[in-house]
């Protein structure tokens, strides 16, 4: 729990989520955060997106206008019981990672039914 | 409604509840971080979304000026909506006139580092004082 690297800020990605008969669809803005460190997790039904915005230090130079700084993106979602998570894509570009979990298809069994 | 976000805000939340507070905040786009010493400003933006190619940058005077935009994901609408679309334009004042033809600007996984370095013939200039009898 002292792990050092939970000092840092929890920043909330702004996300934009898009619903279809075949698949939900999350689009978060992760910004800073290189492919290859974002961490995606699933607990059950829960869905949780993780990455560090790491920001160097300018050496020799004075911080004026401050509107962001280090921090770890972080978010989860609950995800509905009709959605596959066996089979959620990732893909990530620009700073945007994309999530996709499609819908599971309902399962249909017809019923013969016998005539007398 | 099919699933909900539940963190930092608690379950059951419903996205309009949720959209109606991103707006809530207004904040302007793109937030900036500037560092300025006397050689030179450094300025890092968040641009997540933002394509190289979506991505102007401009020196006009004394000022910065980020200009590009934010294509909407796709064509179908969100049923939650947090993410800023269309055009944005930012102006950063600067301390001191910059070179701009040495500026280096870096654009990675939507952070943006623009390095400007201080004009050569706007430092400060010495001008020596001589002695007295030279």
């Amino acid at each position: 729990m002292n792990d050092r690297k939970n000092d840092l800020p929890v920043l909330r990605p702004r996300t934009d989520a898009y619903e279809t008969d075949q698949a939900t669809q999350l689009v978060l803005e992760l910004p800073g955060v290189p492919s290859d460190s974002l961490e995606v997790s699933l607990e059950e039904d829960l869905l949780t997106v993780r990455g560090k915005l790491e920001l160097p230090a300018h050496e020799g130079l004075t911080l004026g206008r401050s509107e962001f700084e280090s921090g770890s993106w972080e978010r989860s979602f609950r995800l509905a019981d009709d959605l596959d998570v066996e089979r959620i894509e990732a893909s990530s570009r620009d700073g945007l990672l994309t999530l996709t979990i499609p819908r599971r298809l309902p399962e249909r069994r017809s019923i013969p039914v016998r005539g007398a | 409604m099919i699933w909900n976000p539940i963190f930092p805000t608690a379950a059951l939340t419903p996205w309009r509840e949720l959209a109606a507070r991103a707006e809530s905040r207004p904040q302007r786009f793109p937030a900036v971080r500037a560092h300025s010493g006397p050689e030179a400003v450094v300025i890092e933006a968040l641009l997540p979304g933002v394509a190289r190619e979506d991505l102007e940058l401009a020196i006009e005077d004394d000022t910065l000026v980020l200009a590009g935009q934010l294509k909407p994901f796709g064509e179908a609408r969100p049923a939650l909506r947090e993410r800023a679309t269309g055009r944005f334009r930012r102006q950063l004042r600067l301390p001191y006139p910059v070179d701009a033809a040495q500026a280096e600007a870096e654009l990675a996984n939507g952070l943006l580092r623009v390095r400007l370095p201080r004009a050569a013939e706007h430092g400060p200039v010495r001008i020596q004082v001589r002695k007295e009898g030279e």
